[in-house]
C-alpha cells in the first residue's frame, strides 16, 4: 500500500474512533451534553473556524466514498506478470491468468473445482494449484495431466517460457 | 493535445484512432474501462508518444502474439495518420474471456 493511502486510512479510522469515543462518553454522561453544545456554539461564532470545520467534514465525507475505490485499484494492479517485448511493456494481471487456469482446469475430467495462484520472480514463474477431485479417477494421473495442460497453456498461449514449478495440492476428494 | 506545426490534435482523437485500430486486430475481447472514463492513456514526451492500455483478450489465441499485433498495429496506425513517432505501447492484460 502506498504511503498516502495509509495516511488517508489513518485519518479516516482516527476520526471515526474519536467520534465513537465522544458518543460513548456523552451517552454515559461522563461529558455533560451542554459542554458539547457550548463548544459547538463557540466554534460557530467565528466564521473562519466554521468554514474550516465545514471543509474538514466535507473532506471526510468525500474520503468515505473514495477509499473503497482506492482499495479496488490496489487489488487490480496488485500482482502482474511482466513479459518482455521490444515495442513496450506488457503486463498480464494475475487475475486474468488465474481465471483462465480455472476454466481450463475444470474441463479436465475428474476435477470438480480448482483455484490458482501465481508467483513471478526473476528465476521463473511458480504456480500453485488447489483442487478438489472426484474420487473415481486416479489422482496421480489427474495431477500429471493438469500439470501438463497448465504448463502447455502458460508456454503456448501466454508466452511465459520459464515456468519453474507447478505445485498441486489436493484439498478435497469428493 | 498534440501540437503540430500550425495545428493541434486532441487526445480524444488519438484515443478514437487507437480504438479503431484495435478493432482490426484479431483476438481482442474488449478494452478495459477505467474507473473514471479513460482507459487508454497517452503521454507525450520529446522522443515520442507513450501509450498504455488495458485489454481483455479472447480465449484460444496466443496472448503474446496478440499483444505484439496490437502494439504493431497501434504504432503503425498512429505513425501513419499523425506522423508522430510512438516510443512505446504498454499493454496490460486484465482478463481472458471466451
Amino acid at each position: 500500500m502506498q504511503t498516502y493511502k495509509k495516511i488517508l486510512w489513518g485519518i479516516e479510522i482516527g476520526v471515526f474512533a474519536f467520534l465513537c469515543l465522544g458518543a460513548i462518553l456523552v451517552i454515559r454522561g461522563i461529558i455533560p451534553r451542554f459542554v458539547i453544545l457550548g463548544m459547538l456554539a463557540a466554534l460557530e461564532q467565528r466564521l473562519i473556524i466554521g468554514i474550516t470545520i465545514l471543509v474538514a467534514f466535507a473532506f471526510l465525507f468525500v474520503l468515505n466514498f473514495c477509499l473503497p475505490f482506492l482499495i479496488k485499484t490496489e487489488s487490480d494492479s496488485g500482482a502482474v506478470i511482466p513479459l518482455k517485448n521490444p515495442l513496450g511493456e506488457v503486463e498480464i494481471s494475475q487475475k486474468a491468468i488465474c481465471g483462465f487456469i480455472q476454466r481450463i482446469g475444470k474441463e479436465i475430467e475428474g476435477i470438480e473445482d480448482i483455484g490458482a495462484k501465481i508467483k513471478s520472480s526473476e528465476e521463473g514463474v511458480d504456480v500453485f494449484l488447489t483442487l478438489s477431485a472426484k474420487a473415481q479417477g486416479e489422482i496421480p494421473r489427474l495431477i500429471d495431466e493438469l500439470q501438463t495442460v497448465v504448463k502447455n497453456y502458460l508456454n503456448n498461449t501466454i508466452g511465459i517460457e520459464n515456468v519453474r514449478e507447478i505445485k498441486v495440492r489436493v484439498a478435497k476428494i469428493l | 493535445m498534440i501540437k503540430k506545426e500550425g495545428y493541434e490534435v486532441e487526445k480524444k482523437v488519438v484515443v478514437e484512432l487507437i480504438r479503431k485500430s484495435l478493432a482490426e486486430v484479431k483476438g481482442i475481447h474488449s478494452i478495459q474501462r477505467g474507473l473514471w472514463g479513460r482507459s487508454i492513456k497517452i503521454r507525450e514526451l520529446k522522443e515520442g508518444m507513450e501509450i498504455s492500455l488495458g485489454l481483455i483478450v479472447k480465449e484460444g489465441n496466443v496472448v503474446s502474439q496478440t499483444v505484439r499485433d496490437v502494439q504493431k498495429k497501434v504504432k503503425e496506425e498512429i505513425e501513419k495518420t499523425l506522423e508522430t513517432s510512438v516510443k512505446r505501447v504498454d499493454v496490460k492484460i486484465k482478463g481472458i474471456k471466451p
